[in-house]
């Protein structure tokens, strides 16, 4: 690594995620906790017209962002950061959370879960219902980045089903 | 005052009014009533304001009557209410006293074990002339009752009829009949269906709401053999409330089944989480309810 800066962690050891930074006044953010989980959703389903998602995109976008605050509600620290843009014909969804991730978070739901795991059956129907999910962070931060690309449909079920990925 | 009892445990003889809170609840609690009685043989004669006759008939067979059959034979009757109650328009609470004192001996004449009435009272809240006699008749039809030949519920809408009104009208029942609920508030309601048979949800649930959940569905596992799960009016569900649904699909025997009727957002939930639907799970997709 030749950055000056400390190597970020991240569970599974592999490059942070480097996403476009957003820009522009379709960027959104909001703060969340535990009590404002409901608000949270609604202002994104509000929100998905802006960003040039259709309503079912939108449904699905309310999805995930539920999924993903709620982990950070109920395996984080209790409250966290929503931010959404779009570059492009893609949509970024992205949670953040302060502490670093804990082992195997970014492992987690890539198969179908069994009900008892932790967390793990949120992060699956995240990535059933986006195009890519990278898992990764700081030291002292966790944050997973859900993306849509509006340009084509989310894969289809049965390709989600795929154990072997 | 009147006693709060499930639609399933009224008995020949009972005056209940049904308070509801949207129109599913009052069509599922209409049907469980209107099924009993055609079960018990008797004459079922349903007022309907909300619906034209042939809608209700509908939505009646939607929950499993045979509408047709009964309507064939008179053993059901629908009407419109303005037509039989409302007669010059306006009510006539002795006259309408005459025709259901009228009914109740058709149907003995007719071979049936008694007369059941279910009465939409949505036209109260118009401006019908004599609709303020409407508490006397609540409390005079109570005489008709006595015998056990006559069994009804009226039904009154929460939103549309005032406090006053509401008190009046439990005052003047010896039953109140309402949906067993497990969760309510503004943004989610779980309770009871009894026709068919299982647990509604609608709004809008997640993991925060999952002990009602495993409660309501607990209590359908224990009394039903086939668990109906009405979610057409929800919009929302997260992973671990369709994790909750997919588990209790699972974990029952193999000639028991769980039907879910849903929108298609919620069946995809569902089916993201369960690449293999289940033996046990009938999903019916329905489209989305305004």
């Amino acid at each position: 690594m030749s950055s000056p800066e400390p190597a970020p962690l991240t569970a599974a050891g592999t490059a942070p995620p480097a996403e476009p930074e957003p820009a522009g006044p379709e960027t959104f953010e909001q703060a969340f906790d535990g009590d404002s989980l409901v608000a949270l959703r609604h202002s994104v389903g509000a929100h998905g017209s802006a960003l040039g998602m259709t309503d079912g995109q939108a449904d699905d976008l309310m999805l995930i962002v539920g999924e993903l605050a709620a982990n950070a509600v109920r395996h984080g620290p209790g409250h966290g950061t929503l931010r959404l843009w779009r570059t492009g014909t893609e949509v970024f969804c992205e949670v953040s959370n302060p502490g670093a991730a804990p082992d195997g978070l970014a492992d987690l739901g890539r198969r179908p879960q069994p009900s008892t795991s932790v967390g793990g059956r949120g992060l699956w129907l995240v990535r059933g219902f986006s195009h890519d999910l990278r898992i990764g962070g700081t030291a002292d931060t966790t944050t997973c980045t859900a993306v849509i690309d509006l340009s084509r449909p989310v894969r289809p079920v049965v390709e989600a089903a795929d154990p072997i990925r | 005052m009147a006693v709060t009892v499930p639609v399933d445990e009224l008995r020949a003889g009972d005056h209940a009014c049904l308070t509801f809170s949207d129109e599913e609840e009052r069509l599922d609690l209409v049907a469980a009533f209107v099924a009993d009685g055609l079960d018990a043989g008797q004459q079922v004669v349903c007022y309907t304001d909300t619906h034209r006759p042939a809608t209700l008939g509908d939505h009646l067979a939607d929950r499993e009557i045979a509408v047709a059959a009964v309507l064939d034979t008179g053993q059901l009757r629908i009407h419109a209410i303005e037509q039989w109650w409302l007669r010059d328009g306006g009510f006539d609470s002795d006259a309408l006293l005459g025709v259901i004192a009228a009914q109740i001996a058709e149907a003995e004449r007719g071979g049936f074990t008694g007369l059941r009435i279910t009465s939409d009272m949505s036209w109260a809240v118009r401006p019908v002339p004599g609709v303020e006699h409407l508490s006397v008749y609540e409390s005079a039809v109570n005489d008709l009752f006595a015998d056990g030949r006559l069994t009804s519920i009226c039904q009154y809408d929460r939103q549309r009829f005032d406090a006053v009104t509401l008190a009046v009208v439990a005052d003047t029942h010896s039953h109140a009949v309402a949906a067993a609920t497990y969760h309510d508030d503004a943004l989610l309601r779980i309770c009871r269906q009894y026709r068919p048979r299982g647990v509604r949800i609608a709004g809008e649930i997640d993991y925060r709401s999952l002990e009602p959940l495993r409660t309501a569905l607990a209590e359908a596992v224990r009394l039903d053999r086939h668990l109906h799960l009405n979610l057409t009016q929800l919009r929302f569900m997260d992973a671990t409330i369709g994790g909750e649904v997919l588990n209790t699909a699972a974990a029952l025997g193999a000639d028991r089944q769980v039907t879910v009727r849903c929108p298609p957002q919620i069946a995809k939930v569902l089916a993201v989480l369960s690449p293999q639907t289940p033996a046990r799970l009938r999903l019916v997709v329905v489209d989305e309810q305004p």
